[in-house]
């Protein structure tokens, strides 16, 4: 931004420098407006609400990728701990608008909050995790800001969209305990990580959906 | 000699005992079996083969297993795939295995020998954002200067269940490439649809293009291009898109003309603009004068000599411009004709009727003079010249008016009086000579003028929009007696000066 205001003074002082003849007048209005149409646009870029999803589409990619990264192959000695956790494959379809927005944001929390816990066992890429957890609280403070900043009154939930709210919880909560019953293992953590990249693909799903049917954002 | 028998003896027997101890050695290695390899998963829209390599060459025929498991699953144990349990192929399809596709698998390939399984090393895979997508069914119809792409996305290969079902949105991109493969345009877009048209535009016409169409998923980068397709777009040149815009501008400019007509109807719009009557040209520099129209227009006027009762004193003058210039003296006067031509009598003026008895030249020298005039009419100068009548002059009025007429008068003669012969008078005496004449006259003349004079005299007075004042009024001289002279030369006619 700053780089652009800097160019802006500039194109314009050379203008002043040379002869002011009408025609010099003219290019020097011109400059100033496209000037000034930068600075407005970067403003608004730097906290786009409008391009909010594309935006978070592209953090998700990263995520994934990053889990993918962080650990080799599934080892085989944990095939015994595999488990089912019972993704809500429903959630988020029903949302309204705002509940949406803040739906996505309460589970991007959660996730964070899982990936917060004793990863000391987990070997895996201290990097990739790093940058994961980044990514994440990224993705969060933008979401939070963009709902703050458009100050949207939060509508009550309906009976279906408390149901599924309920089930994702629940959902964490398993997660959650399961961890601390394996007392934050190897295995426990290499299933965790495979459970997270699911959530987050279904996460995804679901968001374009809401997009699609202008929903969500 | 025997010690060089012995070497290479000895040599040969080293290269017998090394050969046959090679082979031995070599002999376990062909009874190790590997287990399979290079497992590899080619998938495509959610058709999954996996394949891969024996481990080692037999000759004798070797059964794989094919095993997997679902991750997140609740399974705890291997699965079999039932199609590909002790198959001789080196490929498995495991479509049907792979159902919840956005859960990861996990496979394995095991070589089924006496002994027992070797079981090779695992792969692991996630359809959802592995599986490649592609590549679409694309049909190309040809349009002047643009392309009309088609597109049909493939079919997954998943139950009751479509690529757009499944991940929503797809983006596509379109590669238009010249034939010749100089240019490339690459259009991005993105679908909810299973079955979209795009138009590409700004193509050259008659130029051969190739066009290919990938689509991918945002979690899903994986995708096959379709194979090129080329066609030649049209050509511009058609009658029916010129008729187009050559009708719209016709339409238009009739609704422009239409408008205006309606306009100048209206009255909003004057076309030709009226011209400016020649008398209120002059109007404004004449007080006492008359315009001459038609240089040509003779008319005759009644004086009267005897009334002086606020009649008009007519008089006919000379227009004596071949005389002198205007400042000889000589003023000639344009007598007023108390008539108000209604062609003219806009503005109630009237028109000055230009007596012109014996020239056609113009009167501007005249009306000049008469400008300079004072405002006095009381006095009329007269240019007289002498004429070789008697002093007794009669002057018929005309009786038509219309000054921009050619209109030749009764009566057009025209007599010169000289001022000297005139005599002026009270009006209560009557000449005697001249009485009945006149009075005949005058009668002659009063039926004439009675219309004219009346309008005349309401009419004079009244003042109009550019007259400044009442043109002639009437005159009631006071004449002095000049001095009659029988000077009929017209160069000694005398001059009266206002």
């Amino acid at each position: 931004m700053h780089l652009y205001y800097n160019l802006c003074n500039l194109l314009t002082s050379i203008k002043k420098e040379s002869r002011k003849t009408k025609e010099d007048l003219m290019i020097t209005m011109c400059l100033l407006h496209i000037c000034l149409v930068m600075l407005f646009s970067i403003e608004i870029s730097s906290l786009d609400c409008t391009m909010l999803h594309f935006q978070q589409n592209k953090m998700n990619m990263e995520s994934l990728e990053l889990l993918s990264k962080m650990g080799g192959q599934f080892p085989l000695q944990c095939l015994n701990e595999n488990r089912n956790f019972r993704l809500p494959q429903k959630f988020l379809k029903l949302r309204q608008k705002e509940n949406a927005k803040v739906e996505i944001q309460e589970i991007l929390q959660l996730i964070f909050y899982i990936f917060t816990k004793n990863l000391t066992l987990a070997a895996w890429d201290g990097r990739s995790l790093e940058r994961f957890q980044n990514g994440l609280n990224q993705q969060i403070e933008h979401l939070e800001a963009c709902l703050t900043e458009k100050m949207e009154k939060k509508q009550p939930y309906s009976r279906s969209e408390e149901i599924i709210r309920l089930k994702l919880k629940k959902y964490f909560q398993k997660i959650d305990n399961f961890l601390k019953d394996k007392q934050y293992s190897l295995c426990s953590w290499e299933i965790i990580r495979l459970e997270m990249r699911r959530c987050l693909q279904y996460k995804h799903f679901d968001l374009r959906i809401g997009i699609r049917k202008k929903y969500i954002f | 000699m025997m010690a060089v028998l012995i070497g290479p003896l000895s040599f040969c027997q080293l290269v017998y005992l090394s050969i046959l101890t090679t082979t031995l050695f070599s002999l376990p290695e062909a009874s190790v079996i590997n287990p399979p390899q290079k497992l590899t998963i080619d998938s495509q829209n959610f058709q999954h083969i996996l394949s891969w390599e024996p481990g080692s060459n037999t000759t004798m025929p070797t059964y794989y297993n094919v095993k997997y498991i679902g991750l997140s699953g609740s399974e705890k144990e291997w699965k079999m795939a039932k199609e590909c349990s002790n198959t001789t192929h080196l490929f498995c399809n495991l479509t049907k295995e792979y159902e919840e596709y956005t859960s990861t698998y996990i496979a394995m390939v095991q070589r089924v020998t006496e002994h027992g399984e070797l079981n090779s090393s695992i792969l692991e895979f996630s359809p959802y954002r592995s599986t490649y997508l592609g590549p679409p069914a694309v049909n190309l119809t040809a349009c002047p200067a643009c392309i009309n792409v088609t597109v049909k996305l493939p079919a997954a290969y998943l139950k009751e269940s479509s690529l757009i079902a499944i991940y929503q949105k797809l983006d596509y991109t379109i590669t238009v490439e010249s034939f010749d493969r100089k240019e490339k345009i690459p259009i991005k877009n993105e679908t909810s649809e299973e079955s979209f048209t795009y138009v590409v535009g700004s193509l050259r016409s008659n130029t051969n293009y190739c066009v290919s169409v990938a689509v991918a998923a945002s979690l899903n980068l994986h995708s096959i291009p379709s194979a090129l397709k080329c066609i030649i777009t049209r050509s511009n040149i058609q009658a029916g898109y010129g008729i187009i815009p050559i009708l719209n501008g016709g339409l238009v400019s009739l609704i422009i003309g239409i408008f205006l007509l309606g306009l100048y109807k209206g009255g909003f719009i004057c076309l030709k603009s009226k011209p400016w009557p020649k008398v209120l040209e002059t109007t404004n520099k004449l007080h006492c004068s008359v315009h001459e129209p038609d240089p040509e227009n003779v008319c005759s006027v009644q004086v009267m000599y005897k009334e002086v009762k606020k009649k008009e004193w007519e008089y006919c003058y000379d227009d004596d411009s071949e005389s002198d210039s205007e400042n000889s003296g000589e003023y000639t006067r344009h007598v007023i004709l108390g008539r108000v031509p209604s062609s003219h009598a806009k503005s109630n003026t009237f028109v000055h009727q230009t007596i012109d008895c014996t020239s056609a030249e113009s009167s501007s020298q005249a009306t000049e003079l008469l400008n300079s005039d004072t405002e006095n009419s009381e006095e009329h100068q007269s240019v007289i010249r002498e004429n070789e009548s008697t002093s007794r002059v009669f002057f018929h009025p005309s009786s038509e008016v219309n000054s921009s007429s050619t209109s030749e008068l009764s009566n057009s003669a025209c007599f010169n009086i000289n001022l000297n012969t005139v005599m002026l008078g009270d009006p209560d005496k009557t000449w005697d000579d001249s009485a009945t004449l006149i009075s005949h006259q005058k009668d002659a003349v009063d039926l004439q003028d009675s219309s004219a004079s009346d309008a005349l005299e309401s009419k004079f007075f009244t003042n109009t929009v550019d007259v400044k004042k009442p043109v002639c009024h009437n005159i009631s001289h006071e004449w002095q007696k000049p001095s009659v002279s029988d000077e009929s030369d017209a160069s000694d006619s005398e001059y009266i000066r206002r």
